[in-house]
C-alpha cells in the first residue's frame, strides 16, 4: 500500500471489464501518474488524480499497480495502490 | 436520418446539453432555461430527461439536459439514456460543457461525442478557477485541434451562456463523421474492412456512420451488438468481428478496448500538450477543498461529522419550520369558518358547506401545516448535494455499505430517500451493476420519506411531546436498520455474488448559489404540493364521501361506508394495539400517499371540536401510537414509489416483492414493537 502523499505511476490494471472501463474513464491509465490521499481503516481511499480526487474501494485499488520513485533513491518500488 | 417524418422536420431547433459530472452542465442548463424548464418525456427513450426552452432572436430553441457520464458506454442506465437520446432523437448539436481544471479527463466525453458526428460546441466552464489554478488555453488550437468552436464559460455567474448560444445557432454543419480519432494501423486496418462489410448492408437507420458501428463493435459494445444481433445478416457480420477481434488481440497483443482507449488518450495527451500551459508544473497548490477533505474525510473525523451533519440537517428543518406549523395550521382554520360562513352566505346547501370544510380544507390543511418542515428538508438535502458533501458521505458510508454487499455509491439513493423515494430510486441509474441497483431499490422505501414525517409530528404531538426528537429520530434509524437488515437478508438469498468495486469522483466542494439550492429545492419539493392539490384532494373527498354514505348515517361512524372498510380489516391490526377502523381506513388510503394517513385521521376525527391531537390523545395510547407509527414507515410504498420501482426495474414481480415483503414486515414489525411494549410494562 501506498503511503499518503507519494506521489506514484500506474503500472498496470488488473481487474474485470467493467471495473477497467470505469477507471479508463476517471483517466486511470496505465502511465497515469496519482497520489494517494486518505486512507479509510477497513474502507475506501482518496487518490488525487490530474487534478481530481477520486474515491476507490480497497478492492479495487489492490488491483491497480503502482510504481513509486523513491525520494534520493533511483530505485522504483511496486507496490499495489 | 428519418427525414421522411414530416413531423421530425417541422421539430424545434434541439439543443442537447452533455458533459461529466459536476462540470457544471445543470448550472449552465438553468442559465439558458430559466425557469421554463421541466421533465420532458421523449417516446424513443422512455424515461424522464429535463428539458427547457429559450428564445434567441424570436426563434424558441429547445434545452435538453442529459445525465452527466464520463463516457458514452451502455453499463449503467445513464449512459444509456444519454447515449440513446442522441443517437435515436439526433438532436440538432450537442453543448459539451468541459471542466477546464481537469480538461483530460472531461475530453474523453468529447471525443466520443465528437465520433458520433453531430456537431459540437465545446463549453469549456470553470475558466476563472482554471486561471487562478495557473491553466491557460489556446483557445483558437483547440478549436482547430477539435475541429469545434470552443466558448469559455462560467457557469456560476452566467458567463459565456449568450455566447454559446450565438455558437450553437450559427454553426455550420460538418460533414458527418469528419473528426476521426486515429486508432493505429491494425486497428485502422479493421474498421476499414467492417467498413466495407457495412456498406454492403442495409445497416439500422439511427447509425450514426459506419465506422462508429464498426468502432462499437470491435470494442464489443453489448447494446450495439444486440442491435446488430437483429439486422438480416447480423449473425454472419458478429462472426465477422469476432474474427476480426481475435486476429487484431493476437497482433496487438492487447485487448482491443484497451488499444482503443489508449489511443483516445494518446489524442488528448496531445491536443493538452499543444492547447494547454500550466503555471505551476510542480505539482499543484493545495487547495481550499483538500484542505476540507483533509477533516472531512479523515480515517477518524470522517464517521462523527458525517452523524453531526445529518443530525444538523433534521435539527434545521424542524426547529426553522416550528413557527409556521402553529401559523399555517391556524391559517386553515379560519380558512374553514370563513369559507363555511361565505358559503352559507350564499345559501349553499349543509353537505357542500359540509365537503368543502370538513373535507377538502381539513384534510389537505392537515397536509400542507408540514410544507415547511418538508421544504426546509429538501433544501438541506440540496445543499449537501450542491455543495459535494454527498459524495464524502458516500466515501465514508463505504464501508458499512459493504456489510450488505453494496457499496458507498449504494449509499446516495439511500440519503436521498429522507427526502422523497421515488428520486432516490431514479437515482439508482447512476449504479452499474443490476443486482446492486436492484438491492439499492428494493430498500430504498425503508428510508423514511418527508412525507412520513406528518404522521410522526401528529402522534408525537399527541403523545411524546417532551421526548419528540428522540422518538421522530428512532423512527429514522429504525428505517435506516431495517434497510441494512433486510439489504443483507436480500444480498444473501436473492442477489448472491461478489461486492461490484467502489469508485466515484469526489467533486471539489462548492458554495453552492442561493439560486440554483432554491431551484433544486423547488424540483424535489413542488411534487408535495402538486400531490397536495390533486392526490389528497381527491383523497378527502372521496374519504369524506365515504363517511357519508350510505345517506343518513353518522357522520364517520363505524356504520359508515368508511366505517365498515375499516372495520373489514381492523382485526388484523388488533394484535399491533391499533385494531380501530379509524387506523385501518388510514392505512388503506395512505397507500395514496403516506401524508394521506393525515387527512384521513383529520376528516374522520374532524367533526370534534377540538384539534385532531386532542382526539387521538383521548382515543389512542402512547403503545399503540408508536406502533402505528413503525406500521406507516414500513407497511408499503405509496403509489408514486410503487410506480418507480416498476419503471426502474421494469419487472411487475420485482415491484409485487416489494409491496409483499414491506407489507409483511410493517405489520410484524408494529406486531412485535405493541407486544414487546406491554410485557415491558408500557401501555
Amino acid at each position: 500500500m501506498l503511503h499518503p502523499g507519494v506521489a506514484a505511476t500506474v503500472k498496470e490494471v488488473y481487474g474485470g471489464e467493467r471495473a477497467l472501463y470505469r477507471l479508463t474513464e476517471l483517466g486511470l491509465v496505465k502511465g497515469a501518474v496519482l497520489s494517494l490521499l486518505q486512507n479509510m481503516p477497513g474502507g475506501s481511499l482518496i487518490v488525487s488524480l490530474k487534478g481530481s480526487r477520486i474515491a476507490i474501494g480497497r478492492g479495487l485499488a489492490m488491483k491497480v499497480a503502482v510504481e513509486v520513485q523513491e525520494a534520493g533513491d533511483s530505485a522504483y518500488r511496486k507496490a499495489a495502490l | 436520418m428519418a427525414k421522411e417524418n414530416p413531423a421530425k422536420e417541422e421539430k424545434m431547433f434541439t439543443i442537447a446539453l452533455a458533459g461529466n459530472p459536476n462540470a457544471g452542465k445543470t448550472s449552465i442548463f438553468n442559465h439558458l432555461t430559466g425557469s421554463k424548464q421541466h421533465v420532458g418525456n421523449w417516446p424513443g427513450v422512455t424515461v424522464e430527461i429535463k428539458e427547457g426552452s429559450l428564445f434567441h432572436q424570436g426563434r424558441r430553441l429547445k434545452v435538453v439536459d442529459l445525465p452527466g457520464t464520463y463516457s458514452l458506454g451502455a453499463y449503467s442506465e445513464d449512459e444509456v439514456i444519454a447515449r440513446n437520446f442522441i443517437v435515436m432523437e439526433h438532436p440538432d448539436l450537442v453543448i459539451n460543457v468541459v471542466d477546464l481544471t481537469n480538461l483530460e479527463r472531461n475530453l474523453y466525453l468529447t471525443l466520443q461525442l465528437l465520433e458520433l458526428g453531430l456537431p459540437v460546441v465545446l463549453a469549456l466552464n470553470m475558466y476563472d478557477q482554471a486561471e487562478n489554478h495557473g491553466i491557460k488555453v489556446d483557445l483558437a488550437k483547440l478549436s482547430g485541434m477539435l475541429e469545434l468552436p470552443v466558448i469559455p464559460t462560467v457557469a456560476t455567474r452566467g458567463e459565456g451562456s449568450r455566447e454559446l448560444i450565438e455558437a450553437a445557432v450559427s454553426i455550420r454543419l460538418p460533414k458527418t463523421g469528419s473528426f476521426k480519432v486515429d486508432y493505429g494501423k491494425e486497428v485502422e486496418h479493421a474498421l476499414v474492412v467492417l467498413d466495407q462489410f457495412l456498406a454492403r448492408q442495409a445497416v439500422p437507420a439511427w447509425s450514426p456512420g459506419n465506422r462508429w458501428l464498426a468502432l462499437k463493435l470491435l470494442a464489443k459494445d453489448e447494446a450495439v451488438w444486440q442491435a446488430v444481433r437483429h439486422m438480416p445478416a447480423g449473425s454472419a457480420l458478429l462472426k465477422e468481428v469476432d474474427d476480426l477481434r481475435g486476429r487484431l488481440e493476437r497482433k496487438l497483443n492487447d485487448d482491443v478496448e484497451t488499444v482503443i482507449t489508449d489511443r483516445r488518450y494518446r489524442l488528448i495527451q496531445e491536443i493538452a500538450a499543444l492547447c494547454i500551459t500550466r503555471k505551476t508544473e510542480n505539482g499543484e497548490p493545495v487547495s481550499l477543498s483538500d484542505r476540507i477533505d483533509a477533516v472531512v474525510t479523515n480515517r477518524f473525523l470522517g464517521l462523527p461529522l458525517f452523524l453531526l451533519a445529518m443530525w444538523a440537517v433534521f435539527q434545521f428543518s424542524f426547529t426553522l419550520a416550528d413557527p409556521f406549523i402553529g401559523f399555517i395550521e391556524g391559517s386553515f382554520t379560519r380558512l374553514g369558518e370563513v369559507v363555511a360562513v361565505l358559503l352559507a352566505g350564499v345559501n349553499a346547501p349543509a353537505v357542500l358547506i359540509a365537503l368543502v370544510v370538513d373535507g377538502v380544507i381539513a384534510g389537505v390543511g392537515s397536509v400542507l401545516v408540514f410544507v415547511p418542515n418538508i421544504f426546509l428538508l429538501f433544501l438541506a438535502i440540496s445543499l449537501l448535494e450542491d455543495s459535494g458533501y454527498m459524495a464524502r458521505a458516500a466515501f465514508i458510508m463505504d464501508r458499512f455499505m459493504h456489510g450488505i454487499g453494496l457499496h458507498g455509491r449504494s449509499f446516495i439513493p439511500m440519503l436521498l430517500g429522507f427526502g422523497c423515494n421515488v428520486p432516490a430510486i431514479m437515482a439508482t441509474r447512476t449504479l452499474d451493476n443490476k443486482k446492486d441497483r436492484f438491492l439499492t431499490i428494493l430498500i430504498n422505501p425503508l428510508m423514511s420519506c418527508s412525507a412520513r414525517l406528518p404522521i410522526y409530528v401528529l402522534f408525537v404531538g399527541a403523545f411524546f411531546s417532551a421526548s419528540r426528537g428522540l422518538i421522530i429520530a428512532s423512527l429514522y434509524l429504525l428505517g435506516f436498520i431495517l434497510a441494512i437488515v433486510v439489504g443483507r437478508l436480500f444480498k444473501t438469498f436473492l442477489f448472491a455474488g461478489d461486492t461490484s468495486p467502489f469508485l466515484m469522483e469526489l467533486p471539489p466542494y462548492r458554495l453552492p448559489t442561493v439560486k440554483s439550492l432554491f431551484i433544486h429545492m423547488w424540483d424535489r419539493g413542488s411534487g408535495f404540493l402538486r400531490r397536495a392539490a390533486t392526490v389528497i384532494i381527491t383523497a378527502s373527498i372521496v374519504i369524506w364521501a365515504l363517511a357519508n354514505l350510505p345517506w343518513g348515517v353518522e357522520f364517520a361512524s363505524a356504520e359508515s361506508l368508511l366505517g365498515r372498510i375499516g372495520t373489514v380489516f381492523a382485526p388484523l391490526l388488533s394484535l399491533a394495539g391499533f385494531g380501530r377502523w379509524e387506523a385501518a381506513a388510514a392505512l388503506i388510503f395512505g397507500l395514496l400517499a403516506k401524508e394521506v394517513v393525515v387527512s384521513t385521521l383529520a376528516v374522520i376525527y374532524g367533526a370534534a371540536e377540538t384539534g385532531l391531537t386532542e382526539v387521538i390523545a383521548a382515543a389512542w395510547t402512547p403503545l399503540s401510537a408508536y406502533a402505528f407509527m413503525v406500521m406507516t414507515l414500513i407497511y408499503i410504498p405509496c403509489v408514486a414509489t410503487i410506480a418507480a420501482i416498476r419503471k426502474e426495474t421494469n419487472s411487475w414481480g420485482w415491484t409485487g416483492f416489494a409491496v409483499g415483503y414491506s407489507l409483511l414486515l410493517g405489520w410484524l414489525m408494529a406486531i412485535l414493537v405493541f407486544q414487546l411494549g406491554r410485557l415491558l410494562g408500557f401501555s
